[in-house]
């Protein structure tokens, strides 16, 4: 015979079990909206049976009701590593394609205040000049439109210059993120390590710090491995590194330097023991963008310099209104420095129109000869096949074609992630209409255990009534 | 699939994003007509669109050079006309002195007369566009002939063989074009020839006149009108080239209009369609947060 109380006992473990239950549907529907929130799940399962004696010989065995387990969080490892990945990817592709964007707007091409239609005003002045070679107005024009174009060259130059410093300052910023976000994982390391230890599942550490990576992921491409400890057994614990560098090891914490190089391509983050590979991640977008705009700098800087000597060459063998020869053009050997002579600019009847020397009375005032020998530079083929101009065209081209790659792999990610997010909401994702028929369900039971109860307790009423 | 709340959310969410950005790229395709708005636009189309622009800027240029070159030569072809009609002016006065019949005061006056016409030609040899001597070569701020009293005439303009006769202007790319005449080319020894006109008819040498002056006379008439003509050939290539350019420009500027320049047609359509797939996408979201299982539970 089971005891006079063991139906209030089953009953009890009920009302218990359906509580446990209502309770993890509230924390379900309270986290709704959480970042990073897996829904949890209790696992039931029924009591140990009691055996009893019965008639004779025979034995069976009563159940005794239900528990509540434990309670999981509904997740897919899998997925969370791919989420991971693609958040480093993604990353990356944004921060080259907004700094791509920034750098196009910086070349403001094609606007009439580019650098290729200033080229053009300013090889057009020289046809004019050749044309007018005594007219003070027309070399005046020809040292305005100089100007301008070095004035721009400079300029683009200089926005580049402070793009730089604008990329590295936001290194300085993500990589101190990283690193107090790795701190946190470490943190969450070793509280999870202490539960662990006593068998628990500790769901809302655990999603806390699945978050935490991916964020720390978006920041810098890292790789995610279970920590064995010393007995080469899961200890709970995560060891994140970042192109081999141990960025967190169990509960130590190592931080990532924010000196960067580009090699072939490909950026580090640079400190005076080692060079770490970076591969995805902000971090990398932004010391790629370094790269990039130092490319692009090269490129312009090639033009310019270009520019300064195919011009200054073909100046000194001309001679100004005042007989001279051998004078520059242009000063400076690079975008930066690219500025108009100032013995040119303040004196235009120095510019070298013409071929011929100044003899004795015949001052050949209007040969423009080498005027036109300077327009004639904008349709020459310079070192190689292109014109000045067409080798312009085509550095601009290089970075359309760069940015056009970044907003393409940008959108791609980002519909990755749309997708990868859509599946980690399907298998962990709380849903209200879900969780609102598990509550029903739930208080029904509770309802029907209750009831159980109670019937229970009249008929030990009844018994109780019976002695009196 | 199992659906999440949030799911549902952040798909109406992302969706919305999707079409309205969609929506304001064709925006902006309409308001500004253009497709390529910075080179990643269309990376190859950038680099052309900006060799073709330099191009349409250098045929501008060429046009103008051309059009300076063009009134350079009218006023040089102009001068070059009256020097024709004075030199046959000169050519009869030579053939009206050689005349036996000729009495010694007529002589006097046929001799003021050509002293007229030298003069006159001097003035024509100092013609100016603007404030250039179209006859001094390069050398064109100063006047290219300069007389003294004693009526001698003398050259100062540019000469080939001091290498600053050719005023070269440039009328398609590599086409280079020599706009003037010099007045050594031009008039030669032209006043050498009237002063010893003068000189003759005043000393009555009819012999000397009808012999040689008059032969002289008509070398030089034979080189102005020589010259004339190679700058009218001249302005026939700088007309072609003028053609040239302007069927260049229609053709080049509809190159890059391809290059860079919405379909609007096409343009105004994909914008109608990026409204409907946003106001599409707007009225799905508010629809989707309608209902749930919380509407039915009592």
């Amino acid at each position: 015979m089971p005891s006079t109380f063991s139906g209030i006992e089953t009953s009890n473990r009920a009302l218990r079990m359906n509580q446990v239950v209502i309770d993890v549907t509230g924390h379900n529907i309270a986290n709704v909206d959480t970042e990073g929130y897996s829904r949890q799940m209790v696992a039931v399962s029924s009591t140990d049976p009691i055996s009893l004696a019965g008639d004779g010989a025979n034995m069976y065995q009563l159940g005794t009701g239900v528990e509540a387990s434990a309670i999981h969080r509904a997740q897919d490892k899998f997925l969370t590593a791919r989420i991971l990945q693609n958040a480093s990817d993604q990353a990356r592709a944004d921060s080259l394609n907004s700094t791509l964007e920034k750098v196009q707007s910086v070349y403001g091409e094609k606007t009439a205040t580019g650098i290729s239609s200033l080229m053009s005003a300013f090889f057009n002045s020289f046809q004019s000049l050749s044309q007018n070679a005594e007219s003070a107005s027309t070399r005046s024009t020809v040292i305005q439109s100089a100007k301008v174009l070095s004035q721009q060259f400079n300029s683009v130059s200089n926005s580049l210059d402070t793009l730089t410093n604008d990329l590295q300052s936001q290194i300085d910023t993500v990589i101190g993120q990283a690193n107090s976000l790795a701190t946190q994982v470490a943190n969450l390391n070793k509280q999870i390590a202490a539960t662990n230890g006593a068998n628990d599942h500790p769901n809302d550490l655990l999603d806390k710090r699945d978050e935490l990576i991916r964020q720390l992921g978006t920041l810098v491409g890292i790789n995610v491995n279970a920590d064995t400890g010393q007995n080469n057994e899961p200890n709970g614990m995560l060891n994140i590194t970042a192109g081999g560098f141990a960025v967190v090891q169990g509960t130590s914490v190592y931080n990532l330097p924010t000196q960067t190089k580009n090699v072939n391509g490909q950026a580090y983050l640079v400190d005076s023991f080692r060079d770490i590979p970076l591969k995805g991640g902000q971090v990398d977008g932004l010391v790629e963008g370094k790269g990039k705009i130092a490319s692009y700098q090269s490129d312009l800087n090639a033009v310019a310099s270009t520019l300064i000597n195919e011009v200054n060459v073909r100046h000194q063998a001309g001679y100004g209104l005042d007989g001279l020869t051998g004078r520059v053009f242009f000063t400076g050997v690079d975008a930066a420095g690219i500025s108009v002579s100032p013995a040119i600019e303040n004196n235009p009847s120095a510019i070298a129109a013409s071929v011929a020397p100044v003899t004795g009375q015949d001052v050949a005032l209007s040969n423009g000869d080498n005027a036109l020998a300077i327009a004639d530079i904008a349709t020459t083929p310079v070192s190689g096949i292109y014109a000045i101009g067409d080798r312009y065209a085509s550095s601009i081209s290089r970075i359309g074609a760069e940015a056009k790659s970044y907003i393409q792999e940008s959108q791609t990610q980002s519909i990755m992630n749309q997708q990868l997010q859509s599946l980690r909401g399907s298998v962990s994702g709380v849903s209200l209409d879900d969780e609102l028929t598990t509550m029903m369900q739930y208080q029904r039971s509770y309802q029907a255990a209750a009831k159980m109860l109670t019937t229970m307790d009249a008929m030990i009423q009844n018994i109780i009534e019976m002695v009196r | 699939m199992r659906v999440s709340t949030n799911m549902r959310l952040t798909t109406n969410q992302i969706n919305i994003g999707n079409s309205y950005g969609k929506f304001v790229e064709a925006q902006q395709v309409v308001a500004t007509g253009k497709k390529l708005n910075k080179p990643s636009d269309d990376p190859a189309g950038i680099a052309e669109a900006l060799n073709i622009q330099s191009v349409l800027d250098r045929i501008t240029q060429y046009q103008s050079n051309i059009n300076q070159a063009s009134a350079f030569m009218g006023v040089t072809d102009t001068a070059l006309g009256n020097g024709t009609t004075l030199l046959r002016q000169a050519r009869t006065l030579a053939l009206q002195s050689a005349s036996s019949t000729i009495s010694t005061e007529q002589l006097q006056n046929i001799s003021d007369q050509v002293r007229e016409i030298t003069k006159q030609m001097v003035a024509i040899g100092n013609s100016t566009y603007g404030s250039r001597y179209v006859f001094g070569g390069q050398i064109s701020n100063k006047p290219p002939y300069v007389i003294d009293t004693t009526g001698a005439v003398t050259y100062q303009g540019g000469t080939s063989a001091n290498n600053s006769d050719n005023l070269v202007v440039e009328i398609a790319q590599g086409d280079k074009m020599n706009m003037n005449v010099t007045g050594d080319q031009a008039f030669g020894q032209i006043f050498t020839t009237l002063n010893k006109l003068v000189l003759d008819i005043q000393t009555g040498n009819t012999q000397e006149i009808s012999n040689s002056d008059i032969a002289a006379i008509d070398k030089n008439l034979q080189a102005i009108i020589t010259s004339r003509s190679s700058l009218g050939s001249r302005v026939q290539r700088l007309n072609t080239s003028l053609a040239r350019l302007a069927t260049n420009q229609t053709s080049i500027t509809e190159l890059l209009s391809n290059v860079e320049d919405a379909d609007m047609a096409k343009a105004a359509l994909a914008l109608q369609s990026a409204q409907l797939t946003y106001q599409g996408a707007l009225a799905a979201g508010a629809r989707g947060y309608q209902t749930s299982l919380l509407d039915f539970i009592k």
